[in-house]
C-alpha cells in the first residue's frame, strides 16, 4: 500500500506551487469541495483523507501510531516527500491544524505558508486557560463514546440513503462523507479532544494565519486569540461565518481570506 | 378536494396544528440560532419560547452530541441539505434527557442561498429502549461467548496439568514398586542360602566364639528376613490394590502370647508385661494380628527406654478389640508423628536399628484392611500405639484400597 492510496490522496489544478489541504475531525477530505477548486488555477491542490477517515486504507490504522496527532503529523510530511512537492503551503481545518504545526516543527523547511482554520491546542480549560470544555465534558464526551454504538457512526447509515438534494453530489459521495468505523471515530475523538500542544506554539518562522470563525462551540473565540498571542508573527482574522467548518458553511469567506493573506 | 368540500377545512391554523402535533417542530438561522419552536419542542425541553428564540440549537445536546453535531451533522447538512432519523438525546431544563429522532433540511430562497434549517422531532424512547436492549443482548452474548471460550481454554489447561501429574506419579509409583518386587524377590534366594549354610554349620561340633557368631548370623539373617517381608507386602499391597487377610474367629490371646514370647527370646534382658482382658474368639486375620504386635513390640523394645517395661494392653468386648503397645522413653517429636504411618518414613535422629520405615505403615494398612484403626500417643509419660478394630460379625472384611494420589 502506497501513501498515496493509503491517504486517499487526491490531486487537482496547475501551477508551479503546490497547496495541501488536511481535513479534521469528522468527515473526510470533501470538506474542501467548495474551497479547494478555488485554488485550481494557481496551485496544484493535493487533498487527503486521514487514515481512518473517508476512502482512506483502513487497515492501515493503528491504534498506536493514530495514538497522538504527531503519528497524523508523519502522514502529512509523508504526503509532502512522496509527491516531492516543494514547500507547499499547509492548510489545515481543525484538529489538523495542529497537525500541520506540528509537521512543521519536525521540519521547518516543509511549508513556506500555514493557514489554521479553526484550530485548537487544547481543548480543555486549564487554569487561565481556557479552551471551551471543562474537563468533566470531555469525560462525558470519553464516557459517552465508549458505550455510545449508535450515536457516531452507526447512525449515520440511514442518513446518507437516499437522493441529495444537491445535484453534484453524487449518492456515492455522500455515502462515504463523515462515516467512519465506530472504534476508529471514538479513538479519534479520544486523541483529538485530550491532546495539548500549547507547549508547541512558538514565534512563526513561516507567514501563519489563523482563520478563526464567530461562535465557534469547537474552537471559540478566545483560543483563536490565544494561538494567536502564543505564536508572534501570526496573522488572526475573525471571520463572519458562524460554527465550526467555515469551509462548507462560507467558503467564499474562506477562499477570499486565503488568497488575501497571499495576495 | 378542500374547494369541493369547504365546510371539512380543519377549524385550526397552521400554527394551532403545529403546536397541536405530538412532533418537534424547530426553526434556525443558517447559524444555527433559534428563530421558532412550536409548543410541543417547547413542552417536552421545558423552556418557553421565548427563551428558546436566540439561543443555539447545539446547546440543546448533551456535550458528545454538540460536537457530534458541530463536526459531522453541521458538515453533512451543509454537504447534502438534509438529514434524516438521526438519535439524539435533547437535554431539558430539569438535566433530564428526552431521545428523540432527529431529522433536518436547508430552505433555500430562488438563489439556493439558506435562508433557515428546519429541524424535525420525534420522540424515541420506546425505540432507544429497544436498541439498548439489542446492544445490551449483543454484549451480554459476547462476554458469556468469551467467559465461556476462557473456561473452556481454562479447563484444556487444568485437564493437562492433571493428566501430566497423574502420569508421572503414575509411572514413578509403578517404578518404585517394580523395583520393590525385583528387590524382595532377588534378595530372598541368597538370604535362604546364608540361613541354610548356617543351619548346617550348626550341626557341626563349634567352639563357643563361632556358635556365637552363628547365632548372630541367623538373627540378622531373620531380621532380613523380617525386612524383606515388610517390602513384598508393601509392594503386593501396591501392586494388588491392598493388602489381603484372611479373617476368622481366632482364639486371640496364644496368638499375642507367641509374639511376645518370640521376641522376650530376642531381647531377654527386657521386661515385656501383659495386660490381657480378652473375652470369646475374635473375628480377624491371625497372622496378621500378630505380623502387626510384632512389629509394634520390636519398635517399643527398640526406641523405648532401654530399663522401663514395655506393656501389651489386650482387650475385647462384644463390640470392638483393642491391642496396644506402651514404652517409656523420649516421645517422638510432633512433626515425626504426622507422617508416621506413610511408607519410607523413619525417625533420622534414631538411626540404629532402623529397617525401611515400611513397619508402621504396614500395621496401619492391617489396621485398615480390618476396618480399624491405627493410633499413636506419644508424650513425656509414654508413647503407645493402640489397634482397635469393630467386630462385627457381618462386617466386611477384605482388602483396604490403595489411593495412589498419596503413593
Amino acid at each position: 500500500m502506497t501513501v498515496l492510496k493509503r491517504n486517499n490522496v487526491k490531486l487537482a489544478g496547475q501551477g508551479s506551487k503546490a497547496i495541501v489541504f488536511a481535513h479534521g475531525f469528522g468527515c473526510d477530505q470533501n470538506m474542501w469541495r467548495y474551497v479547494a477548486p478555488a485554488f485550481e488555477d494557481e496551485y496544484q491542490t493535493v487533498l487527503f483523507d486521514n487514515v481512518g477517515a473517508g476512502k482512506s486504507d483502513l487497515s492501515a490504522y493503528s491504534f498506536e501510531k493514530y495514538g497522538a496527532l504527531e503519528g497524523y503529523a508523519d502522514d502529512v510530511t509523508e504526503i509532502v516527500r512522496t509527491l516531492g512537492l516543494d514547500r507547499p503551503v499547509f492548510v489545515g481545518h481543525s484538529v489538523s491544524a495542529m497537525v500541520g504545526l506540528l509537521a512543521q516543527g519536525k521540519d521547518p523547511n516543509l511549508f513556506s505558508a500555514l493557514v489554521l482554520v479553526g484550530p485548537s491546542a487544547c481543548y480543555i480549560n486549564d487554569g487561565d486557560y481556557v479552551g471551551g470544555f471543562a474537563q468533566t465534558q470531555i469525560e462525558e464526551l470519553l464516557t459517552s463514546l465508549d458505550d455510545n454504538h449508535l450515536g457516531w457512526s452507526a447512525s449515520m447509515a440511514p442518513v446518507i440513503m437516499g437522493n441529495s438534494d444537491r445535484a453534484e453530489l453524487g449518492e456515492e459521495l455522500t455515502a462515504s462523507f463523515c462515516r467512519t468505523d465506530p472504534d476508529i471515530a471514538a479513538h479519534f475523538a479520544r486523541v483529538t479532544f485530550t491532546s495539548d500542544y500549547r507547549a508547541a506554539l512558538g514565534p512563526v518562522s513561516v507567514p501563519t494565519l489563523i482563520l478563526q470563525c464567530s461562535d465557534d462551540v469547537i474552537a471559540p473565540n478566545c483560543v483563536g486569540e490565544y494561538m494567536h498571542q502564543q505564536m508572534p508573527g501570526s496573522t488572526l482574522i475573525v471571520m463572519k461565518a458562524t460554527g465550526h467548518c467555515p469551509n462548507l458553511s462560507a467558503p467564499e469567506e474562506t477562499i477570499d481570506a486565503i488568497k488575501g493573506f497571499f495576495a | 378536494m378542500a374547494e369541493e368540500t369547504p365546510e371539512q377545512e380543519p377549524p385550526e391554523s397552521f400554527r394551532a396544528f403545529l403546536d397541536g402535533s405530538r412532533t418537534g417542530f424547530l426553526y434556525t438561522k443558517p447559524d444555527g440560532r433559534i428563530v421558532f419552536a412550536n409548543a410541543r419542542m417547547c413542552d417536552w425541553l421545558q423552556i418557553p419560547a421565548s427563551e428558546l428564540v436566540g439561543s443555539r440549537f447545539s446547546d440543546l445536546l448533551p456535550i458528545a452530541r454538540k460536537i457530534y453535531y458541530e463536526t459531522h451533522l453541521a458538515p453533512l447538512l451543509r454537504m447534502q441539505g438534509f438529514f434524516d432519523e438521526v438519535f439524539v438525546d435533547l437535554s431539558r431544563r430539569d438535566g433530564t434527557a428526552i431521545p428523540v429522532l432527529l431529522g433536518a433540511a436547508e430552505r433555500h430562497d430562488a438563489a439556493g442561498k439558506t435562508m433557515f434549517v428546519s429541524f424535525t422531532a420525534f420522540p424515541a424512547s420506546e425505540r432507544r429502549q429497544y436498541e439498548r436492549n439489542l446492544i445490551a443482548a449483543k454484549t451480554t452474548a459476547v462476554s458469556d461467548s468469551a467467559r465461556l471460550r476462557e473456561q473452556l481454554a481454562e479447563d484444556a489447561r487444568a485437564r493437562m496439568t492433571v493428566e501430566e501429574r497423574l502420569a508421572v506419579s503414575q509411572n514413578a509409583a509403578a517404578l518404585r514398586e517394580q523395583f520393590i518386587a525385583v528387590l524382595g524377590h532377588d534378595l530372598r534366594n541368597p538370604l535362604a542360602a546364608i540361613d541354610g549354610a548356617m543351619r548346617l554349620i550348626a550341626k557341626t561340633p563349634l567352639n563357643e566364639r563361632a556358635t556365637s557368631i552363628v547365632g548372630m548370623v541367623r538373627q540378622s539373617v531373620e531380621r532380613m528376613a523380617d525386612l524383606i517381608d515388610n517390602v513384598m507386602d508393601f509392594a503386593r499391597g501396591r501392586l494388588g490394590g491392598g493388602l489381603t487377610i484372611n479373617p476368622r474367629n481366632t482364639e486371640i490371646a496364644p496368638v499375642l502370647e507367641h509374639v511376645i514370647g518370640e521376641l522376650e527370646i530376642a531381647w531377654p534382658e527386657r521386661v515385656i508385661e501383659r495386660d490381657f482382658q480378652v473375652s470369646g474368639p475374635v473375628y480377624c486375620d491371625g497372622k496378621r494380628i500378630g505380623q502387626l504386635l510384632s512389629n509394634l513390640l520390636g519398635n517399643a523394645l527398640s526406641h523405648g527406654a532401654a530399663q522401663g517395661p514395655v506393656r501389651v494392653i489386650a482387650r475385647s468386648n462384644d463390640a470392638s478389640f483393642s491391642l496396644a503397645v506402651a514404652n517409656t522413653g523420649d516421645p517422638i517429636p510432633p512433626d515425626a508423628l504426622e507422617r508416621l504411618f506413610e511408607p519410607f518414613t523413619r525417625e533420622d535422629l534414631r538411626s540404629s536399628q532402623q529397617g525401611l520405615g515400611l513397619g508402621l505403615y504396614i500395621c496401619s494398612e492391617i489396621a485398615r484392611s480390618h476396618q480399624g484403626e491405627l493410633s499413636v500417643e506419644s508424650n513425656a509419660d509414654e508413647t503407645r500405639f493402640t489397634l482397635s478394630i469393630p467386630l462385627q460379625p457381618s462386617a466386611k472384611l477384605g482388602t483396604t484400597a490403595s489411593d495412589p494420589a498419596h503413593p
